[in-house]
């Protein structure tokens, strides 16, 4: 019982991150129909900010609190002017062009990935928990940290969900997502939402990178374990569906989880494909997707 | 396909190889060889643009061919031309599976499927110990007749794989691919079997890359499962993209000139990523119709300057 | 209305299609016969494409049947019915752009050809472009040919599939008085040299009267009535249907 309960709280986890980082991934390609292969490298960057600066913050003679929101703050504005810079020198020019911008996507990961590690090394490095400790819930002891990301998770889906549902920029992101002509023609200013879209999808990209950071290890090459796991997460729920990505997301928590436990991680990885591949078979727009 | 085109062809293909010959062994013959091979990848991903999509997993493909080839000669003890074939058509094979599942998708979904495909076969050569795990397997060695010459052998084979495809893009089948891109409603409706054709289109691009691995194993005598990441995939994409996908002879131009600059960069100091990612940037911005796009823009705008001064010469008259 | 003693060609039995809550077309029976040019009209969202849709296979019924000759085709593919020769055209573009008008044409014979017998294909693409007066055309590429020429190639696209029924979906629209009646004639033409039914789903009434041997007419989603296009034209409930009660009542 007490397995069960650690393996649930685990699967809860690892969905957790995938979801923040699978919103991202679907937001975009709802508003701007592109597929963002680059978005990892938002991931990556925030969390190598963390993992280089905070010693250094620490060192200065920060407090632990101070240095940690310091360098979450410092990575993920980093992102936020890396994505802005690939939307208006790249993305812009190519919504809607599927191959396109998908190659010019795979352009930005050949050329960040190769900058970061020329920069910052191979080297893996590991960051300390933000906030120490754990507590013991049903039986299972469970670190503040990871308690920390399921909470982080949950208060940015259910934000995002109230931005989508409640703000005029949110209503304008699902129009133009449904129907992105009979948006223009309604008035929408496209060019302007699609920005602030794709600007939103980076902050959660970094977001994850933050949470994840005290929880693994990080490396300039991070990313692109998570992006597979994304990417598979968003095609299980549906391009473009928010919920789609949180289902498929949590679904391959669990597998993760579960497959992990009793067998080993790559033969999870291995049973996650065969499922979206039946998946596909029976929906080929996804589980949310209108097939 | 016409003839002028096709005694053409051939005429390129034997002076590639007379300068194949001419480069015996060594470095550049090496490097020409990767040029062939890249070309080939390049040249079957441009295959499967044909029904209007992306083959991503084409990296798994080549990685199926590398490892068919190398199981069946160092294991299996097959030989040579038998196990080369081998690695082509078990390509193939898996190529009508995964496509007939995965070709119900289109688009984003096809791409990524694909994407996770490649990973997934990846992390299985991992897994299979007579494969050799994580480091690969060894000693796949051409037989010793061809092993001065064997880069004049990938090019001939390369070349012919391209004219190949080339033929059957303008084939009757190919037109179908075609159609079938442009508007495969229509097409289902006058009686073709789409889904089954796009199956064909695909497990014909993945024989060509499984030749195409293959061809690695053999030229590189070692393979591990890093060599068949979805990198390879996105080095195919570059070359497709830098010489122009439009063109059939894009993909060799754009193989030739990436593979040769990536040389060079080794050469001064690794940065080959940051290389092929900039290549692949500033081509989608300035030139997103590669060399040979560029090449018929110029062609057709020389062809409106002479129609411009024609007309002008008769207002005179 | 006489019955009528021949062995239809298509039939539905009370075909219909449930989107969600809404009802597309319901309990549908009709019949193409050989060789009729029948008429399928209805305002706005009475359920023409669906019906389109579901008789060629594009769209699986909810309920009902539908038959080909004396089999049940029910739930068959768009590939399997177009086999048996019901061949149909859609509303928009329905040719595909890059190619020239002759490669269109090709593909559109090659599905019941085969695509290895070039001689047979290469035969059809002459007929068909002959019979659409698309021969100065053949080397063009479709996409970028005027509007009228591209009706013509989409209907010489399905034409060249052999058709035993040629469904065409509002193949007028877009075209002037003049086209319109030279479509027309070439629609004669077509049943007579190749001895086909027509299915026509058109919003143009003069020329569904001129053409149509037989109309039917779909009102939301059920057979509202169907006979000859002068019991059509004097039918109140059809009347009502298209003008409203006010023009039914004098």
């Amino acid at each position: 019982m007490q397995t069960l309960t650690q393996l649930i709280l685990t699967g809860l986890q690892i969905g957790a991150l995938y979801v923040i980082f699978s919103l991202g991934l679907t937001l975009i390609f709802g508003v701007m129909k592109i597929v963002n292969f680059a978005h990892g490298q938002f991931f990556t960057l925030t969390a190598l900010l963390i993992a280089v600066l905070y010693p250094f913050f620490a060192g200065q003679g920060y407090s632990h609190v101070m240095a940690f929101s310091l360098v979450i703050a410092i990575g993920i504005l980093a992102s936020l002017v890396l994505g802005y810079l690939l939307y208006q020198f790249g993305f812009r020019f190519f919504q809607r062009d599927l191959a396109g911008s998908f190659i010019l996507s795979v352009g930005f990961v050949l050329l960040i990935e190769g900058l970061l590690l020329h920069y910052f090394g191979g080297a893996v490095r590991a960051v300390p928990h933000f906030v120490e400790g754990s507590i013991t819930v049903l039986n299972v002891n469970v670190t503040y940290q990871r308690l920390v990301l399921i909470f982080v998770s949950l208060v940015f889906t259910a934000l995002l969900y109230w931005v989508l549902g409640h703000t005029r920029t949110g209503k304008a992101m699902r129009a133009v997502s449904i129907d992105h002509e009979a948006a223009m023609i309604q008035g929408i200013p496209y060019k302007k939402i699609a920005l602030t879209g794709f600007l939103i999808a980076t902050f959660l990209g970094a977001l994850a990178g933050a949470v994840m950071a005290p929880l693994a290890m990080v490396s300039p090459t991070v990313g692109a374990d998570y992006l597979v796991k994304g990417f598979i997460a968003v095609i299980l729920g549906g391009l473009g569906s928010v919920p789609g990505a949180i289902v498929g997301s949590l679904f391959i928590g669990f597998i993760e989880s579960f497959g992990g436990f009793y067998f080993d991680p790559s033969f999870a990885n291995i049973a996650i494909f065969v499922l979206v591949m039946i998946a596909l078979l029976v929906r080929p727009n996804g589980l949310m997707g209108n097939g | 396909m016409d003839k002028k085109t096709i005694s053409g062809s051939f005429v390129a293909l034997a002076v590639a190889m007379a300068v194949a010959l001419f480069l015996k062994d060594g470095y550049s013959a090496n490097l020409m060889a990767w040029m062939a091979i890249a070309a080939l990848i390049a040249s079957g991903l441009r295959f499967v643009t044909l029904i209007g999509e992306l083959n991503f997993a084409a990296a798994a493909f080549v990685g199926l061919g590398a490892y068919a080839a190398g199981y069946s000669l160092t294991i299996l003890e097959w030989p040579f031309l038998v196990s080369l074939l081998f690695a082509g058509l078990f390509s193939a094979l898996i190529g009508v599976g995964f496509g007939y599942v995965t070709l119900k998708t289109k688009g984003p979904y096809f791409l990524l499927i694909g994407f996770a495909f490649t990973e997934v076969i990846r992390l299985i050569y991992t897994r299979i110990n007579v494969l050799g795990g994580n480091s690969g397997m060894i000693g796949i060695f051409p037989p010793d007749f061809l092993m001065d010459h064997f880069t004049v052998f990938t090019v001939g084979l390369t070349g012919l794989l391209i004219i190949i495809m080339y033929a059957i893009e303008k084939s009757y089948l190919g037109k179908c691919f075609i159609g079938i891109r442009d508007n495969d409603q229509v097409v289902l409706s006058v009686g073709i079997n789409v889904h089954m054709t796009k199956v064909l289109c695909l497990s014909i691009g993945a024989f060509v890359s499984g030749i195409a691995g293959g061809l690695t194993a053999y030229v590189n005598n070692v393979i591990s499962p890093a060599d068949f990441s979805f990198l390879l995939s996105t080095f195919a994409l570059a070359y497709l993209k830098v010489g122009g996908e439009d063109h059939p002879l894009g993909p060799i131009a754009g193989a030739i000139l990436l593979v040769f600059l990536g040389s060079i960069a080794l050469r001064f100091g690794g940065g080959d990523h940051i290389f092929y990612g900039i290549a692949i940037i500033l081509t989608l911005l300035v030139m997103p119709k590669g060399i040979f796009g560029l090449w018929e823009s110029f062609k057709s705008s020389r062809k409106h300057v002479d129609v411009v001064q024609q007309s002008a010469k008769g207002g005179q008259a | 209305m006489k019955s009528d003693q021949r062995v239809a060609l298509v039939r539905t039995e009370g075909i219909g299609r449930r989107y969600g809550g809404l009802q597309a077309v319901s309990n549908f029976s009709f019949e193409i016969y050989p060789e009729e040019i029948l008429g399928l009209i209805g305002p706005n969202g009475a359920g023409k494409s669906t019906t389109f849709n579901l008789i060629s296979g594009f769209v699986k019924p909810t309920s009902g049947r539908l038959f080909f000759g004396d089999k049940d085709v029910t739930g068959w593919s768009a590939t399997r019915i177009s086999r048996l020769g019901l061949i149909r055209t859609f509303q928009h573009a329905s040719y595909m752009k890059t190619l020239t008008v002759r490669d269109n044409i090709a593909v559109g014979a090659l599905g019941v050809t085969g695509f290895w017998r070039t001689r047979a294909i290469q035969n059809k693409v002459q007929e068909s472009a002959h019979m659409l007066g698309l021969e100065q055309y053949l080397d063009e590429i479709a996409g970028n040919l005027p509007h009228g020429i591209q009706r013509l190639i989409s209907i010489a696209v399905a034409y060249a599939a052999n058709p035993k029924v040629l469904c065409l979906d509002e193949p007028l629209t877009g075209l002037n008085q003049t086209e319109a009646v030279e479509t027309l004639n070439l629609l004669r033409r077509i049943r007579e040299h190749q001895k086909c039914a027509i299915l026509l789903v058109e919003h143009n009434m003069k020329a569904v009267m001129q053409l149509c041997e037989r109309i039917v007419v779909l009102h939301h989603g059920q057979m509202l009535a169907m006979g000859t296009p002068s019991e059509i034209r004097s039918n109140p409930a059809v009347i009502s249907a298209y003008l409203g009660e006010k023009h039914a009542r004098s």
